[in-house]
């Protein structure tokens, strides 16, 4: 019995792809149903909540800045750019070039992880974080909460002690820093302070166990609290004061939080529309609690701290700051956690590089690894208009 | 199954074929024409400020540069017939998960009539 030879034709099943491109095509399409969740939701959460008197947060209410989100736009396209040239080098069999540029490919993605941290310190000095944003500025939380906060922050500033014995702290202070100051003639000093400002949190005497040095130090400390840490321009300082004093004086017409916010936060940004209207001032504004439309022309518009200081550490009312904060950190946070996954390849590619493991035949990997990061890229080029530019 | 032939000999003087050259060429073109493409965003945005139009016009240019970065860099100009059966459904997905949302969004406009 003959055995009929089999004219078997080959049966391809599946996708005509290597297995692990196609792998990848398939993780690729999970993450893009990922994104598209986050993105969605962004665009239909800043198109369904403002009101013409809350808008969204401008980039500059949230400490925003456009072209750094651009210049960030420009090192992942020219990183995705280099992850190409890599593959297309390796493909052609010049493995040192491939790596030169997955390196350059490394570094690029480590500098927009950089520019992002330095962006989310931007946000961290300023409170800009979930839940920590204060928006509702006329009920019981702006008085409760909102007005003893930005007397904490003002006192950091501009120091604890009272008008009238601010020159005398400051010029102690100065003694103090100069190592003028010494245990035995300290006390007069101190009790002079203590006449101007009764609540001043300062030791006049030195308790027995503790040594002149000690005590010096120690009123140096107090001293330092006393007058505050700085922290604003020069610019800025004497309308910081003067908010401090009349926060702590708060006679009539009494400070309401929206009071407080714009004094901190200026008229101008919220007449931007209207140019020219009003002399420009510091002095608090008579008219503060009064809408907008119903101040006369001529009203005086405050310069806010900000305005004068943009660095000033100083928390102010952003509508719908918590839910901007919330998106814009689960957006940039889950995308810059993509971005690292990315360069811990690259950088598994450059370590068998340098043990000599690496070569043409590992083009397939660089491409897959090449479609995650123009996928990433990708995602960016999405993110940078929503969150920055519109 | 693979498309890339194994060791191929590294020698520096192996010439580029024409076609490895023209992709070279492309790729350049391509990462230009991105860059013009920020650019262009950032100025849209610099002189229209935040309004409608200039939402729409840079949305229609971040649509131009994914799609150059997907077309060029992730060769699917060559490689869609295969990735087509897994992408196609995605993208279907993607939209409709947007337009499901969005009702929630015309409810709160029906709701709080402010909000328009």
């Amino acid at each position: 019995m003959s055995v009929a030879a089999h004219d078997e034709s080959e049966i391809l099943m599946g996708i005509p792809l290597p297995n692990g491109k196609l792998a990848m095509w398939l993780f690729l399409v999970t993450e893009i149903m990922f994104f598209t969740a986050l993105l969605g939701t962004y665009m239909i959460l800043r198109n369904g909540q403002p009101t013409p008197s809350n808008p969204w947060p401008t980039p500059h209410d949230v400490h925003l800045a456009e072209w750094i989100g651009a210049a960030n736009t420009f090192v992942l396209i020219l990183s995705s750019f280099f992850v190409v040239l890599a593959h297309h080098f390796l493909h052609h069999g010049e493995v040192r070039k491939a790596a030169y540029y997955i390196a350059a490919t490394l570094a690029l993605g480590l500098l927009f992880l950089g520019v992002k941290a330095y962006e989310y310190k931007a946000k961290f000095d300023h409170e800009i974080l979930p839940g920590r944003i204060y928006e509702n500025l006329d009920k019981e939380t702006g008085y409760r909460y909102f007005i003893p906060h930005v007397k904490r922050q003002l006192e950091h500033i501009v120091g604890t002690v009272n008008a009238a014995g601010r020159e005398t702290a400051e010029k102690l202070h100065k003694d103090y820093e100069g190592g003028l100051l010494k245990a035995d003639t300290i006390a007069a000093s101190l009790a002079e302070l203590k006449k101007l400002d009764p609540d001043a949190k300062v030791t006049l005497d030195k308790p027995k166990d503790m040594s002149d040095a000690d005590f010096v130090r120690k009123v140096g400390k107090e001293l330092h609290t006393l007058v505050g840490h700085g922290g604003v321009n020069e610019k800025a300082m004497p309308a910081c004061k003067l908010l401090l004093d009349d926060l702590r004086a708060n006679t009539m017409p009494f400070l309401t939080p929206r009071a407080v916010n714009e004094r901190i936060v200026g008229t101008k940004p919220m007449k931007e529309k209207q140019p020219g209207k009003g002399k420009e001032t510091t002095e608090p504004s008579k008219y503060v609690d009064l809408p907008e439309k119903s101040r006369p022309a001529d009203a005086p518009m405050v310069v806010g701290i900000l305005e004068l200081d943009p660095h000033a550490h100083l928390s102010h009312a952003i509508p719908w700051g918590n839910l901007w904060a919330s998106c814009y950190f689960a957006m940039t946070g889950f995308h810059a956690l993509h971005v690292l996954g990315g360069l811990v390849v690259f950088a598994v590619m450059l370590v068998m590089h340098a043990r000599g493991k690496f070569g043409p035949e590992h083009a397939g990997f660089v491409e897959n690894t090449g479609l995650y990061w123009h996928f990433v890229d990708i995602v960016w080029i999405f993110l940078f208009p929503l969150l920055y530019l519109v | 199954m693979s498309d890339h032939p194994t060791a191929i000999a590294p020698t520096p003087a192996a010439p580029y074929s024409a076609e490895e050259r023209g992709h070279y060429k492309t790729y350049w073109t391509v990462f230009i024409v991105l860059c013009v493409c920020t650019a262009v965003s950032f100025v849209f945005n610099t002189l229209l400020g935040q309004t409608g139009l200039s939402a729409a016009l840079i949305s229609v240019v971040a649509i131009i540069k994914a799609a150059l970065v997907v077309m060029i860099f992730m060769h699917l100009t060559t490689d869609w017939k295969k990735v087509a059966a897994i992408m196609i459904p995605v993208l279907i997905m993607c939209v409709m998960t947007v337009i499901i949302l969005s009702i929630d969004q015309a409810l709160a406009w029906h709701a709080y009539p402010d909000t328009r």
